[in-house]
């Protein structure tokens, strides 16, 4: 007990710096197998942040800066235009003298050093670069009363400042002319001039794009950062230095600059990887503080310690399931956990349309979402309450009837085949049972085609007649405010053809159609499940039925039906959940349609929840991510809970118990 | 379209007669194939049976005769008219497809077969451009169908990979948070792929893996472990525990276990696994629609959906030719599989 405070200092040490405890311990590979880890985290937070570095505004900036090259070339200029009288300021040279402790005589046109040597423009002696270009320039355009002055009076009766003139010239014919710079180039240089005559604007921005955080912090630092704020700085461009555009030589123009801004949602992303990632290396902290502690205490208390190599051959012995588990874990976590956990906090914020980042930063909304849904409400001016109460009751009547008709359809077609008058019954089976095999995104398609307006189903229905009928009918040959009231409305199948995808005036027709397809589609499943339970029913069965002397149909009202029904009960939740889900039926068939515009927050008359999701998420004219991940948590919710139920109610789970 | 209904018909009179033979055949003790198929010969099969072969085992005339009454008749035609109208219908898309897809133009056919078929839209596809009307179409075919066979191939070996060692060590082992391991593998696959689409777009997009077919296959082989995991791990409780121990008596650590042992038994398994595996990418369409961009790197699935969907590449023969391309292959391994299917779909729901 007296020694109490080395084990709390060998601890400590652990806890601060991983491994030194161990190192205390006078365990070196243990040691410097947790400092490894510890490096490593260091390692990828320093070598990915930029510690230590200054931020620079106009390293976010699109265009490259002025060469020293051309701002050499245009001192050069300056001094032989001046030779040759066409200007008459000096003042650039003797900034240029000064800068480079050189002493310039403007009355015999030569730079002289110290000790009173001519020195040649040219020569090495004499340095200019592009900040004191800017700097110079920015400090000449304080001579101009207003700024505002060159807009509005325009710039000709500026030009008498030899220095613009000089510039505007060595830009277009001297060295690094024309050739060498783009529109941009030309515009951030303004900018670069702009910003350092107008100080309090280029803090402004400063402030604004030079976040400590997001241009220095490494990994995890900006990680953290991220999912806090969501990014601070939307993108901005920079449109003052318009004003200066007399700068730029002919041929360009003057565009806006700019500053790209945060992206939220790879904040977001990064945010969440980077603390998934902190979560293994604070498990890895964790046993690395616990060893350091119970080492100690082992050794105060004079006990005998594991040798290390020995610890380690346990670590793996113990730890083989988890060191196995470890890749299927890793992989996951980080690209179905990730994902998912993305979604799930998408959900929470206003990542819409009207927030697509760099250009506007979406933030933490709370349940704002959700409060839209369940108060029947609008967002952005889209109807996403009612509209999702309309696709829900329609997604649960598409699952309930999808799974209904496919089960029964399915019994009904297994009770037909084991007939025992059906001869060749695997040959009808395997013909039956195409619809399955037959991949069902390409029967999907397939029928989109043949159930187009003008699709095949249509022109054969005309040439036997069926169009004649339906028209004396009055199904047909109609619009839908002329085709009566109740019954016959329901009946409406079109007005030139029969609309069995697009009829938007009668959309039950629409949905009725879909439920009926999707059992040629489900159907065959079902029919091979259950004729497999069929022929595994015990025969002693029958043979003691018919003892009792039951007939055919109670045989298979009491022994067959109950049977199947309760060996196949099981899958229905299943395939309940697939319906719910089922996006290839509706997506490569009705596209979700008829309608579904933004009227209808573009959910279309057939889009079940998990289309919609897709509407909302893919296409390029929506982008309403919110909602659609609110949607999906939703979906969870429902789908999620009724699987796991199911499941707990299985042998395979209550084994594990 | 007289010609259907007189077809159906006759399929009709011809499978009754076929299974009158059989039940008369049956009574008459014979058993086998054969019957069958001396059955599908119109009235010599009857003929055949009642006259010309002697009966193995004599039977009762009357029960012979209960086959000739008219409600056993009626009985059999109807469950051939069933069978047959249902036949019809599950045969129309599929011949509908194939007619489709020998018709030389590129619009949307309105007879079920072209009257001049053609193999143009086969050539089109293999070549990758061909003339329609006035205008050459191009399509990049051979690319799709190669990127989704690397895809495939990949997500294959990659899924078995993760999946079975996993399973192992969850059919085998006891340890902490198994329980809670298992309930989130089962929980993660009730998500909705939807819900990290953003988050794989946004991912891809930071790590430059837009437009990458190669990448699907890290989301593929992720979404392959939950369910397969499942799959195994009940297969592999199945496999007696005694044998893994006789193993760690003769001094085999737990690895070897795994491969000398686990790995031979449960090659079935992993076969149903490696074969279910290499076909999702075929049929997958949302994820590559979504973060693959140009023509040439798509998978098959996004190609062929945009033959009808995408207004400037309508044509429906070739979407035919390809869908054909497409699932043949995929067609005949279910058919002939289907048993270990729909065993392997059920499982997950009733063993676990």
């Amino acid at each position: 007990m007296t020694f109490k405070p080395l084990i709390l200092l060998k601890t400590l040490a652990s806890s601060l710096v991983w491994g030194t405890g161990q190192f205390l311990n006078k365990q070196w590979l243990k040691g410097l197998f947790f400092f490894s880890f510890f490096a490593v985290l260091i390692g990828i937070e320093w070598g990915t942040g930029s510690y230590g570095e200054p931020i620079s505004l106009y390293d976010q900036m699109a265009g490259n800066p002025i060469t020293v090259e051309t701002s050499k070339g245009y001192v050069n200029d300056y001094y032989y235009n001046l030779l040759d009288g066409k200007y008459e300021e000096t003042r650039l040279l003797e900034y240029v003298a000064e800068l480079n402790g050189l002493t310039y005589n403007a009355e015999l046109n030569v730079f002289a050093d110290d000790s009173g040597n001519p020195v040649q423009p040219e020569s090495n002696q004499i340095q200019f670069n592009e900040n004191d270009l800017y700097t110079f320039l920015a400090a000449e355009m304080t001579r101009i009363d207003a700024l505002e002055d060159f807009s509005t009076n325009g710039f000709e009766p500026l030009l008498e400042y030899d220095s613009f003139e000089a510039f505007q010239a060595t830009l277009i014919g001297g060295l690094g002319g024309r050739d060498n710079y783009t529109t941009d180039d030309y515009n951030k240089m303004l900018v670069q001039i702009l910003f350092r005559y107008d100080t309090d604007l280029f803090d402004r921005y400063a402030d604004l794009f030079t976040n400590r955080f997001h241009e220095n912090g490494g990994f995890f630092v900006k990680g953290v950062w991220g999912v806090i704020t969501l990014g601070v700085t939307p993108s901005r461009t920079v449109t003052e230095h318009y004003d200066l555009s007399f700068f730029i030589p002919d041929g360009f123009s003057r565009r806006g600059v700019e500053l790209q801004g945060n992206f939220s949602q790879q904040l977001l992303l990064r945010g969440i990887i980077s603390n998934l990632l902190l979560i293994y290396f604070v498990g890895i902290y964790i046993w690395n503080v616990r060893d350091a502690y119970k080492t100690s205490v082992l050794i105060q208390a004079n006990q005998s310690v594991r040798s290390e190599k020995k610890y380690f051959q346990d670590v793996y012995e113990n730890a083989f399931e988890y060191i196995v588990l470890m890749p299927a874990l890793f992989v996951i976590t980080f690209v179905s956990v990730m994902p998912i956990l993305f979604g799930m906090l998408v959900a929470f914020t206003n990542f819409d349309a009207q927030h697509i980042p760099p250009n506007n930063l979406f933030t933490w909304v709370g349940f704002e979402n959700f409060r839209v849904i369940f108060s029947l409400s609008e967002q952005g001016g889209l109807p996403f309450g009612s509209q999702f109460f309309r696709v829900f009751s329609w997604t649960l009547i598409w699952a309930f009837a999808s799974t209904f008709t496919v089960f029964f359809g399915g019994f009904v077609q297994a009770v037909v085949l084991s007939n025992k008058r059906i001869v060749f019954r695997k040959a009808w089976r395997s013909l039956l049972i195409l619809p399955w095999a037959i991949p069902a995104l390409i029967s999907q398609m397939i029928f989109n085609v043949m159930f187009r307006d003008r699709g095949w189903v249509n022109s054969v229905l005309e040439r036997v007649g069926v169009y004649d009928r339906l028209f004396e009918w009055g199904m047909l040959g109609r619009s839908y405010q002329e085709a009566g009231t109740g019954l016959q409305r329901l009946l409406y199948f079109g007005e030139d053809n029969i609309q069995w995808i697009t009829n938007e005036a009668n959309p039950w027709f629409v949905r009725i159609f879909i439920i009926t397809l999707n059992i040629w589609l489900g159907f065959p499943f079902f029919m091979a499940l259950m004729t497999g339970v069929m022929t595994s029913i015990d025969r002693s069965l029958y043979e003691a039925a018919e003892i009792d002397g039951a007939n055919g149909f109670q045989q298979f009202r009491f022994i067959t039906m109950p049977l199947v029904l309760f060996a196949t009960s099981p899958l229905l939740i299943m395939t309940f959940a697939q319906n719910f889900n089922n996006f290839g039926v509706i997506y490569f068939i009705t596209q979700g349609g008829p309608g579904g515009d933004f009227t209808t927050a573009f959910a279309g008359q057939t889009d079940i929840l998990i289309s919609w999701i897709y509407k909302l998420t893919t296409d390029a004219n929506v982008r309403w991510y919110s909602m659609a991940s609110v949607f999906s948590l939703l979906i969870f919710l429902i789908i999620g809970t009724l699987s796991a139920w199911n499941f707990t109610r299985t042998r395979a789970f209550k084994e594990e118990t | 379209m007289a010609w259907l209904a007189w077809t159906v018909l006759i399929l009709i009179v011809l499978f009754t007669h076929q299974s009158l033979t059989h039940q008369i055949a049956e009574k008459y003790g014979h058993k086998g194939i054969r019957i069958g198929f001396i059955g599908l010969i119109p009235i010599f099969g009857l003929v055949y049976y009642m006259k010309i072969k002697p009966p193995l085992r004599p039977s009762n005339p009357g029960k012979v005769k209960s086959v000739f009454n008219l409600k056993n008749i009626l009985g059999t035609a109807l469950l051939y008219t069933e069978l047959i109208i249902l036949g019809v219908i599950v045969l129309v898309p599929v011949v509908y497809v194939i007619g489709t897809s020998l018709n030389p133009n590129s619009g949307i056919p309105t007879s079920i077969w072209p009257s001049e078929p053609s193999f143009k839209a086969f050539q089109f596809l293999f070549e990758g451009s061909a003339m329609y009307g006035s205008s050459e179409e191009t399509n990049e075919f051979i690319s799709w169908y190669i990127n989704t066979l690397q895809v495939a191939v990949l997500t294959m070996v990659f899924s078995v990979l993760f999946v079975t060692g996993t399973a192992y060590v969850f059919a085998r082992y006891k340890f902490k948070g198994k329980k809670v391991g298992l309930l989130t593998i089962l929980v993660l696959q009730m998500f909705p792929s939807f819900l990290g689409l953003i988050a794989i777009f946004t991912l891809f997009q930071t790590f430059g893996l837009l437009d990458q077919p190669l990448a699907l296959v890290i989301i593929y082989t992720a979404g392959a472990i939950p369910f397969n995991v499942w799959l195994i791990k009940g297969y592999l409780q199945g496999v007696p525990k005694e044998l893994d121990e006789s193993a760690k008596i003769d001094g085999a650590n737990k690895l070897q276990i795994f491969f000398r042992i686990i790995v031979p038994l449960s090659v079935p398994i992993i076969s149903f696994v490696a074969v279910t595996q290499f076909m999702a990418p075929w049929l997958d369409y949302i994820l590559p629609s979504f973060v693959i961009e140009s023509e040439e790197k798509w998978t098959l699935a996004v190609g062929i959906f945009r033959f009808i969907n995408d207004q400037s590449r309508i044509n429906y023969p070739a979407f035919s030719a390809a869908a054909i391309l497409v699932a043949v292959p995929i067609t005949v391994l279910y058919v002939v599989f289907q048993r270990y299917l729909i065993e392997g779909i059920t499982a997950g729901a009733n063993k676990g």
